[in-house]
């Protein structure tokens, strides 16, 4: 077999057991790699009603089919599970080396089940496993522990994938980081990872996969580079990072501010230009990423390693909360890299909390302190205690639809769907992201849904994906099921979503690869597929066609801005995109007939025994 | 006629300005002006964003009149008075 090892490592922290679990090339052509294939093995694994923090939940670490091969920007895994926060599907990706590093260990992924009775660290190199004692990294931070951890294992290319405290303390939000300040941050795995005792995956080794046409895939790779490298886009992301889009999405009314109930706010503070004139920054790239829109700050404290922060973390902490002080915005986004904690979901969750504070709702001696939009102390002693479980840190620990629901809320003022925060972009700016982010397959995401990309003109020409009027709900539910479809599968190949690679690029990669005969039409079907059984996955946990929608919260019109008085139509978008997926509207369920179609025989049995 | 361009965000940093008016000749269209922010700012802008022998923009940008629907600007002729928006087709982080 070409492209994959065939094997996931299957470990048991419950009996300290280790196997091989075999994949078919049947079953690796189906779901490829990544996040789908994780959705795959997750389904196998994960009956009705299991509590995610129970020690049978499962946890997987998954590669894509590009690893290690000369493929630019295919240096993302995915940690997969179902979500301690939203109690459905849950996915998380990250950058960096570990990728490499865990590909080369000898396993496509690893699938984790029980609960080591103490803290325990996994090794994995070369195809050899080892269960070794992690009580002396219990309390520390997530860069110390990837440190200790490679000292102990005497350095070299480990890769080494952790929690912080967050994820010990299973706060619902907390993130798995690897290469220092990379994080896979949503969904809550480090919690499900700290439920199980385990406190970092390290992998190492030498062993390669085989690759079907070596020269093709080279061939391809060079054209990809030379493409990246050619965009004003990857320079752009190279000077500024993720930061470059802040003022021109201010413009576009796409940048939420103050809990999402404004979008005008003075962007220029927080721009990957300002950020640049005040920070001495050092640009880092992913493995094998010809761009590089990793920033390390040089200058912010001294002896202190600070990464970032990202466009969705700045905006999290920054204009969200009415906050335009750059030093806690750098400080708060360090505090969740150490710890180990999602920054959107922290953000938006702090960010609720100034706005039911402002409402009168809460009050200092509930909160423990007065809380006034725009305050960066107080954003930074509540992530702390978050993180620590102190006072009114438990509650904002556990995300928004918690916090409404235990301070008596309607629950459309909580930011979130299907338990999962909003992320930085803005539905009424583009309809045909509003949309996605009601059926994204983890709750609300810009990843899966990133529509912006499309109404700005980068269209995807074999599947007719065109841009169109961004503030019209017209034909935008079929479009932007498709190009979640596409945009899910870049999670399935572990690419990087800034990778500009298109269908029939993307074919010809995999197909170089591996051997198959992958067309583009073939390859949205994967796309569709893997939408699919995670759809299925959630179905099976509760989802229905009600929490497919948006919070009102983001949907009340705006007032100001060039989105003002404008709201996506949902119900029109959301009847369009049923009908593309061939999901059943009373149930929000896969037709049968659609998921025979996609070759997901056992699903339809479960699902229509 | 006088057009006025506005560079949206980081691509100001690239070109060198955040706006320009440009002095065109009536009945002028979209290229017209191209090549006149190129006479202008061409020694500023990097290779990936301005191509000196096409004499155009060497990576996709999003000409607008309305940063509401983002319509992109068709051939058609510019007015006096016009107020154009130039993006950088790139979102997300």
């Amino acid at each position: 077999m070409n492209g994959y090892h065939g094997r996931f490592l299957d470990v048991d922290l419950g009996s300290g057991t280790t196997k091989d679990l075999p994949l078919s090339e049947e079953f690796l052509k189906q779901f490829i790699g990544g996040a789908t294939l994780a959705a795959a093995l997750v389904y196998e694994r994960a009956p009705k009603g299991m509590d995610p923090l129970s020690p049978e939940s499962p946890l997987v670490f998954s590669t894509g089919p590009f690893a290690s091969s000369p493929i630019p920007m295919a240096s993302r895994y995915a940690v997969c599970g179902i979500s301690p926060l939203t109690g459905y599907w849950g996915e998380a990706t990250s950058g960096g080396k570990f990728t490499a590093r865990l590909r080369a260990s000898g396993f496509d992924g690893i699938i984790i089940t029980g609960r080591s009775k103490k803290p325990v660290y996994l090794y994995v190199k070369d195809g050899k496993t080892e269960i070794r004692d992690a009580m002396r990294l219990l309390g520390k931070d997530s860069y110390e522990t990837q440190k200790l951890i490679k000292d102990e294992l005497g350095g070299g290319n480990i890769g080494v994938a952790c929690i912080g405290e967050a994820g010990e303390r299973q706060v619902r939000y907390a993130g798995v980081m690897n290469d220092e300040g990379r994080a896979a941050g949503r969904c809550g795995m480090g919690a499900l990872m700290g439920s199980k005792n385990l406190k970092a995956v390290a992998v190492a080794g030498n062993l390669r996969v085989g690759v079907a046409d070596s020269e093709k895939v080279k061939e391809k790779a060079k054209q990809a580079v030379s493409d990246i490298n050619g965009n004003m886009v990857s320079v752009a992301l190279r000077e500024y990072g993720t930061l470059m889009y802040m003022d021109m999405g201010m413009i576009l009314g796409d940048v939420p501010a103050k809990y999402f109930t404004k979008n005008v706010f003075p962007a220029g503070k927080l721009s990957g230009q300002a950020f640049r004139q005040k920070y001495t920054i050092k640009s880092y790239a992913c493995q094998g990423c010809p761009i590089g829109c990793g920033r390390d700050l040089r200058n912010f404290e001294p002896g202190l390693n600070v990464d970032g922060p990202e466009y969705e973390t700045a905006t999290a902490f920054g204009p969200l909360c009415m906050n335009s002080d750059l030093d806690s915005i750098v400080e708060a986004n360090r505090l969740c890299n150490i710890y180990g904690l999602d920054s959107i979901s922290a953000g938006v969750s702090i960010a609720y909390a100034f706005y039911l504070y402002d409402l009168g709702v809460l009050t200092k001696d509930q909160v423990g302190m007065e809380l006034k939009w725009g305050d960066g102390k107080a954003i930074l002693r509540l992530l702390k205690m978050i993180v620590k479980q102190k006072g009114f840190g438990k509650i904002l620990s556990k995300g928004t639809l918690a916090m409404a629901r235990e301070f008596g809320r309607d629950e459309g003022e909580a930011a979130q769907v299907k338990g999962l925060e909003m992320p930085m972009h803005d539905g009424r700016a583009f309809h045909g992201l509003a949309i996605s982010y009601a059926t994204g397959p983890r709750g609300a995401c810009h990843l899966k849904g990133s529509y912006y990309d499309v109404d700005l003109g980068n269209m995807v020409l074999e599947y007719m994906i065109l841009p169109g009027d961004r503030l019209s709900s017209d034909g935008k539910g079929e479009s932007a099921a498709k190009f979640q479809s596409l945009k899910d599968l870049f999670d399935a190949f572990a690419l990087c979503k800034f990778a500009p690679f298109s269908p029939t690029m993307l074919c010809e990669m995999l197909n170089g690869i591996t051997g198959w005969t992958y067309t583009p039409e073939e390859l949205l079907r994967a796309g569709d597929r893997s939408m699919n059984i995670k759809r299925a996955v959630s179905v099976r946990f509760g989802v229905t066609r009600e929490h497919d929608c948006l919070p009102k919260i983001c949907l009340q019109p705006l007032q100001e801005g060039t989105t003002a008085n404008v709201v996506p139509d949902m119900d029109k978008m959301l009847r369009e995109y049923y009908n593309y997926r061939g999901w059943i509207w009373e149930t929000g369920r896969p037709s049968k007939e659609k998921l025979l179609e996609l070759g997901l025989t056992q699903v339809a049995k479960d699902l229509y025994p | 006629m006088r057009v006025t361009v506005s560079f949206v965000g980081v691509l100001a940093s690239f070109v060198g300005a955040k706006t320009a008016t440009v002095a065109l000749p009536e009945g002028s269209c979209y290229e017209d002006l191209l090549a006149e922010l190129g006479r202008m700012f061409s020694s500023n802008m990097p290779e990936q964003l301005w191509d000196k022998e096409k004499k155009t923009f060497s990576s996709p940008i999003l000409a607008t009149r309305d940063e509401r629907s983002l319509a992109p600007i068709d051939g058609s002729e510019l007015l006096d008075g016009d107020q154009i928006k130039l993006f950088l087709m790139a979102a997300g982080g």
